[in-house]
């Protein structure tokens, strides 16, 4: 390592005082109202559907111009267009009561995450995504124990990812 | 005695509504008597100067400033009133490269949404348990990226080698 090189790796550690811990004391929080806490998330009364609309819009916004301006924008800034709100639908799906929302969503993320460049059939995928997406939301299907449906819609979702990167392994 | 979370402030800044309600009942339950709340990096940064919380909880993605460059402010900015302060940072992705670079920004803690409440406890336990140590470099001044610190080695390439051996902890 060059000095020049081993000066600029140079490093302060620093030790803040932990006010925190002066505060909150020790113990933790008891089970019960971490109970509590879960609660209000199991039994939240938020309609999340239209929220979750708005995001797929968005999503199916980001896929039509990704159609169309492919060639012309970068693929990063295209894919973010569509990653973005399927981040969103992800997130909050299963914090509001459709965890199926959420478990499609990642899958779509981690497909999204792995294309260098959206080409058609990477679009179809998407699309066959978004599809799935707004049938979840047509049907109010929450997935909570995923089911046949949820089941059969992820394998069938899987399957087409497969599919894909079996042609495009790169 | 449990922890008394009563005169503990905390900073939620949350562009999604429903998620910044639900966040707030949550610490509510916990016992977090103050909870002040912002919609976007802007103006969480403003009320992070105005009321010095001490844990921040913010969201990534929004709009005008995200809650990376919020993170970047809080460490950084000459008008921060702690640099030092706990930063929870909220977010759907869980991809490895976007906690590193969440990581990189001087964020304390990432909480992957959907969350649990038993998640956000964790996280919360997380920097009054275990406080990371800050580390003030030319390219960087946050929290140690370094969950696992080998207290029995202080040797000067310590450093260096993490980096080579690819620690990731």
């Amino acid at each position: 390592m060059s000095k020049e090189r081993a000066k600029h790796r140079q490093a302060e550690f620093i030790t803040p005082p932990n006010q925190l811990k002066l505060k909150v004391g020790s113990g933790g929080l008891d089970e019960r109202i971490i109970e509590m806490a879960q609660n209000l998330i199991d039994k939240t009364d938020f309609d999340f559907l239209p929220t979750g609309q708005r995001y797929l819009t968005a999503l199916q916004e980001g896929i039509r111009l990704t159609g169309t301006k492919r060639g012309e924008i970068d693929g990063e800034a295209l894919i973010s267009t569509m990653i973005h709100p399927a981040m969103q639908l992800k997130a909050n799906g299963a914090m509001f009561g459709y965890p199926l929302i959420t478990v499609v969503s990642a899958r779509l993320i981690l497909f999204l995450e792995q294309i260098a460049a959206p080409n058609s059939e990477a679009l179809d995928v998407v699309n066959g995504f978004a599809n799935a997406l707004q049938a979840i939301m047509l049907m109010g299907e929450r997935g909570k124990d995923m089911g046949n449906r949820g089941t059969q819609l992820t394998e069938a979702l899987d399957e087409a990812v497969r599919r894909y990167f079996e042609r495009y392994p790169d | 005695m449990p922890y008394h979370f009563d005169t503990v402030s905390v900073l939620i800044v949350e562009d999604n509504q429903p998620m910044a309600m639900m966040a707030r009942a949550i610490l509510q339950t916990f016992g977090v008597k103050t909870i002040l709340l912002a919609k976007n990096g802007e103006e969480g940064f403003e009320a992070f100067c105005k009321h010095n919380p001490d844990i921040v909880v913010a969201d990534w993605m929004m709009k005008p400033l995200d809650g990376i460059v919020l993170t970047r402010m809080i460490r950084s900015e000459p008008r921060s009133p702690n640099p030092f302060a706990p930063v929870i940072l909220m977010t759907g992705f869980s991809e490895r490269s976007r906690v590193a670079t969440a990581r990189d920004s001087g964020v304390t803690e990432f909480l992957v949404k959907p969350f649990n409440a038993k998640q956000l406890y964790k996280r919360i336990a997380q920097v009054i348990e275990r406080p990371r140590q800050f580390i003030r470099s030319e390219e960087f001044f946050g929290p140690d990226r370094r969950r696992l610190v080998d207290a029995t080695f202080a040797g000067p390439w310590k450093r260096h080698l993490d980096h080579t051996l690819g620690d990731e902890s």
